[in-house]
């Protein structure tokens, strides 16, 4: 039923049951906390709180849909459940006639942090989309249903630079190391990215 | 930062694109469909360079400062798009 973990590889884009962030109400907690003195310890030590997990109240409810993603890391080993996607979703006529201009700075590519897919073939989509680089988060691989696509890596480049702005990741010790050395006039020998 | 001046008549810019940057829009020039240069204003570039600057060393950039309006109501739809179409699942049945 999931996808084979072969396909599971940076740039792909797969169809997949995404998650959206629970609405997981705080009083809840706070409320169970009261009643468990031992819970209410662990709150206020912020100690482990795994006894949290065993609340069972309809108040916690996870929403999902079944909706294309982009794999932003590769996920093809066994051992590792999760692996890290962004959300796809479509650019609709309304987005057209009432944003106009971040529809044209999709197309433009000038976007600092939201990417235009589904315009070519190999994206394996039936409509125009964007990936939204600040809606980054990791999915459960049987979650993942099967691949649709892939981006190249020309393309992957500016997956990179965008999730670069959206985690606002510090690489000027990066950009440093590439200046070109006084002595010699030579890049210095990049590090790699932590 | 460093910048590279030209003197105007050594550029020749359609008139479309003339008058945009006397509207302050910036003009967005293409090679083969794909961007290749984006012309700013003076007073636009005021704005822009210090963004500019902080990128050219690999400094983060508070997200927020990236995003406009246009994005904001985006992310605010996605968010409504969940409840809209989303498979609810409750933890407990």
């Amino acid at each position: 039923m999931s996808a084979p973990l072969s396909d599971l590889r940076r740039g792909a884009i797969c169809v997949a049951l995404y998650p959206f962030t629970p609405e997981i109400p705080l009083e809840v907690v706070l409320r169970e906390a009261n009643a468990d003195s031992e819970l209410n310890a662990k709150l206020e030590a912020y100690d482990s709180i795994e006894a949290i997990a065993k609340i069972t109240r309809d108040e916690l409810v996870v929403q999902f849909k079944l909706r294309p993603v982009l794999l932003i890391q590769t996920g093809t080993a066994e051992q590792r459940p999760d692996v890290l996607v962004a959300r796809i979703s479509s650019i609709t006529e309304d987005h057209r006639q009432h944003r106009a201009n971040w529809v044209r700075k999709l197309e433009h590519e000038i976007h600092p942090l939201m990417m235009r897919v589904g315009h070519e073939q190999h994206h394996g989509l039936k409509a125009e989309s964007y990936v939204n680089l600040l809606s980054v988060q990791p999915v459960n691989k049987a979650a993942i249903l099967r691949r649709l696509g892939h981006l190249t890596d020309d393309e992957m480049k500016g997956v990179s630079e965008r999730l670069v702005r959206a985690l606002e990741i510090d690489v000027s010790a990066y950009v440093a190391r590439l200046r070109p050395d006084a002595s010699t006039g030579e890049p210095t020998e990049p590090a790699p990215l932590s | 930062m460093s910048t590279t001046t030209v003197r105007a008549g050594d550029v020749r810019l359609p008139r479309e694109a003339r008058e945009a940057l006397e509207q302050r829009e910036p003009v967005t020039v293409t090679d083969r469909d794909r961007p290749a240069f984006v012309i700013l204003h003076p007073d636009d570039y005021a704005y822009a360079s210090p963004l500019l600057e902080r990128r050219r060393q690999g400094l983060p950039i508070p997200v927020e400062r990236l995003l406009t309006e246009d994005d904001f109501a985006i992310i605010r739809e996605e968010s409504l798009d969940a409840i809209d179409d989303g498979i609810l699942e409750s933890w407990v049945s």
